[in-house]
């Protein structure tokens, strides 16, 4: 999962970023309202940290042009105005979430969560797919009911496929949710963490669609 | 505070009413001595007349007897202490006088050949004028003195009747002047009773200054308050932004600080420091929105329905997890006059507060209750024990230091609720949990 953070304050920002990658996420940070706005604007984030008060370009309007757009990715809004008409300006603008400054930062990643969950369509906290189940609020992965240990890039393509199971994810899109924008995506590294995944979760849990990508899907019972 | 002056009116009025009561006087004093004075006048030449009648009617007899021919024809010189008297005294001592006098004599002045006019106090001790003089008789022994006197009661009993009129004809002037003063100075006050309730409008917070037009004597005055109102209003609003950007400046590094905090082992006396730091910022950035906040663009009217809607959809994202049925029934008629941003505060600290407490369920409803409007927020969570809900009711803003989980919020409502003149009351919902009533007037 991919997510922006746009905060204009840099020890904050950098903060937010360490929680969120400690969290299992990859993560982009934009430090004024133009940059954040460009960045949600062309790439797809599954979910949005966004300040309010932005150097060039405040972030009630960076959120209006977002869904104006129709990028619809969730967006938590993290500021320190808390007054409830405040409140309300945000949520008209098309927030999803709201946090007033200053907030405990476990509460940022499960609130982020819970939002890209039930972005995927998820209203139950824990995602299961055969053996394989991810409780989403605690950021854990079990298989037949054990602790899996998962390094944090593992973690990201199954957590990514499990918010979408049975459908096909292309290796691009899987590239895109689950690496930041540094990374350098002509690598084949997907296809060897694809690899230790299989080994550790069962090879017939991950198919590789040819020239279309990956799906995740339950094996059928023998 | 020194002494209260008189009122503008009351100086007005006296000062109109003392000069006229003294105008009034003096006019009527002249007017009743010239009268009297042209009646006695008139009187007096009455009494020549016929002292003159009398003069020529005076003959000596040849046996030396004096004998007045053609008397006076007026009876009342025949009937017995009539008040009018005539008396002839010749030097020999012979005298001859009035029926009327009856064996009286009247004493007589030294006189000589012109009329003298004095008064004297008559046989019934009545006051009167007379007109005595000395004349010769062609063939006489010398000079004669001739009296005539007449009664002054009837010259009194005129300027009394005329005293009377004149009294009653200038008090009936002197009232209807005192009623001209008052309604003019009524009417010419009228500006700055005007400016009186103007600014009783502005102390109560229904308006933010003085308006409509002043007439040009009093209207420098009301642009001046004006202009004070202004620079009143600009300064608090001025000082609430500073307190507020100093609160909100302020809020980042302390989340900064948090968070390195979180990154950092044994720090629990400084995240002690730090919630204690957040919970005053909140505070007092609460507490001065809502004091500055107060009175100021009064009249307002907004429909509270929209508001609950927006916080209601507001909340349900915010408590999506907990899968919450927060229902708002409010009619489009349910009007708040005040800021809409104070209704927001209150209806979104009240509603979500329930959504915290809340199993399932959480109500919203209002009616509007004469020019005000009830709002009543419910849950189905434990509500509070009766005791708690008496001293909420009792002390208001100490709710929140005695229950958890209230955290700020109620502390801003009391102080918004207080702020706009509303209550706030505390009881059990039949949804099984809290019901808070909200009256705002």
């Amino acid at each position: 999962m991919r997510i922006l953070i746009v905060e204009d304050e840099p020890a904050l920002a950098f903060r937010l970023q360490q929680a969120l990658e400690a969290a299992g996420f990859a993560v982009d940070t934009a430090y004024d309202g133009e940059n954040g706005w460009h960045l949600g604007d062309t790439e797809p984030y599954d979910a949005a940290v966004l300040d309010l008060g932005l150097p060039k370009l405040d972030g009630i309007s960076v959120l209006s042009r977002w869904r104006e757009a129709g990028r619809d990715l969730p967006v938590l809004i993290l500021t320190a105005r808390g007054r409830w008409s405040e409140k309300m300006q945000g949520f008209n603008a098309g927030a999803d979430d709201y946090v007033t400054k200053p907030f405990e930062m476990d509460e940022i990643v499960y609130r982020l969560r819970a939002l890209i969950r039930r972005a995927s369509g998820h209203s139950q906290p824990e995602l299961a797919c055969g053996p394989v189940r991810l409780d989403t609020n605690g950021g854990r992965v079990s298989l037949d009911g054990q602790p899996l240990q998962l390094t944090a890039q593992e973690f990201r393509i199954l957590s990514y496929l499990m918010h979408h199971p049975g459908k096909v994810v292309s290796r691009t899109e899987l590239m895109e949710h689950v690496y930041d924008r540094n990374f350098d995506s002509d690598s084949n590294v997907l296809e060897v963490m694809i690899g230790r995944l299989r080994k550790k979760i069962g090879a017939e849990m991950i198919q590789t669609v040819r020239g279309q990508g990956y799906v995740l899907s339950a094996p059928e019972a023998p | 505070m020194s002494r209260p002056l008189p009122s503008l009116s009351g100086r007005l009025v006296a000062a109109a009413l003392l000069w006229m009561l003294a105008l009034l006087l003096i006019g009527g004093a002249v007017l009743a001595w010239a009268f009297r004075d042209s009646v006695e006048r008139e009187f007096g030449q009455r009494l020549d007349a016929m002292l003159r009648a009398i003069i020529a009617g005076t003959e000596v007899m040849p046996d030396g007897a004096l004998v007045v021919n053609r008397p006076l024809g007026d009876p009342r010189f025949d009937q017995i202490y009539s008040g009018w008297y005539w008396q002839v005294s010749s030097p020999g001592g012979r005298l001859l006088r009035s029926r009327s006098l009856w064996d009286q004599t009247l004493t007589t002045m030294p006189g000589g050949d012109e009329v003298f006019f004095h008064q004297h106090q008559g046989p019934k001790g009545e006051n009167l004028l007379v007109a005595e003089r000395d004349f010769l008789l062609p063939d006489g022994d010398g000079r004669v003195h001739v009296l005539i006197a007449a009664d002054l009661a009837e010259v009194a009993a005129g300027a009394r009747r005329f005293n009377l009129l004149l009294a009653s004809a200038l008090g009936l002037l002197g009232l209807g002047m005192a009623v001209a003063v008052l309604i003019q100075v009524r009417y010419g006050l009228g500006p700055l009773r005007r400016m009186m309730a103007d600014l009783d409008a502005v102390g109560q917070g229904e308006r933010p200054r003085l308006s409509g037009a002043y007439p040009r004597e009093v209207a420098p005055l009301a642009a001046a308050m004006n202009a004070v109102l202004d620079k009143d209003a600009e300064l608090i609003e001025r000082a609430r932004t500073h307190v507020g950007n100093l609160a909100h400046g302020l809020k980042t590094p302390l989340a900064v600080i948090g968070a390195e905090m979180a990154a950092t082992p044994d720090a629990g006396v400084i995240k002690t420091q730090l919630d204690a730091m957040r919970r005053l910022i909140e505070h007092h950035l609460g507490r001065a929105a809502a004091v500055a906040g107060a009175g100021r663009n009064p009249g307002e009217r907004v429909a509270v329905a929209p508001v609950a809607s927006d916080i209601a959809a507001a909340l349900a994202k915010i408590f999506a997890e907990r899968g919450l049925d927060v229902r708002v029934t409010v009619p489009d008629a349910a009007c708040f006059h005040g800021h809409a941003e104070d209704l927001a505060e209150m209806l979104g600290n009240l509603m979500e507060n329930a959504c915290k407490w809340a199993r399932r369920r959480v109500r919203v409803s209002a009616e509007g209750v004469g020019d005000g409007v009830v709002i009543v927020v419910e849950d189905d969570g434990p509500g509070l024990s009766p005791q708690q809900a008496a001293s909420a009711a009792g002390r208001g803003k100490r709710l929140d230091e005695m229950t958890e989980g209230w955290g700020l919020g109620l502390s801003i409502v009391a102080d918004l609720v207080a702020v706009n003149g509303g209550t706030l009351d505390f009881g059990t919902s039949d949804l099984g949990g809290l019901a808070v009533r909200l009256h705002l007037p």
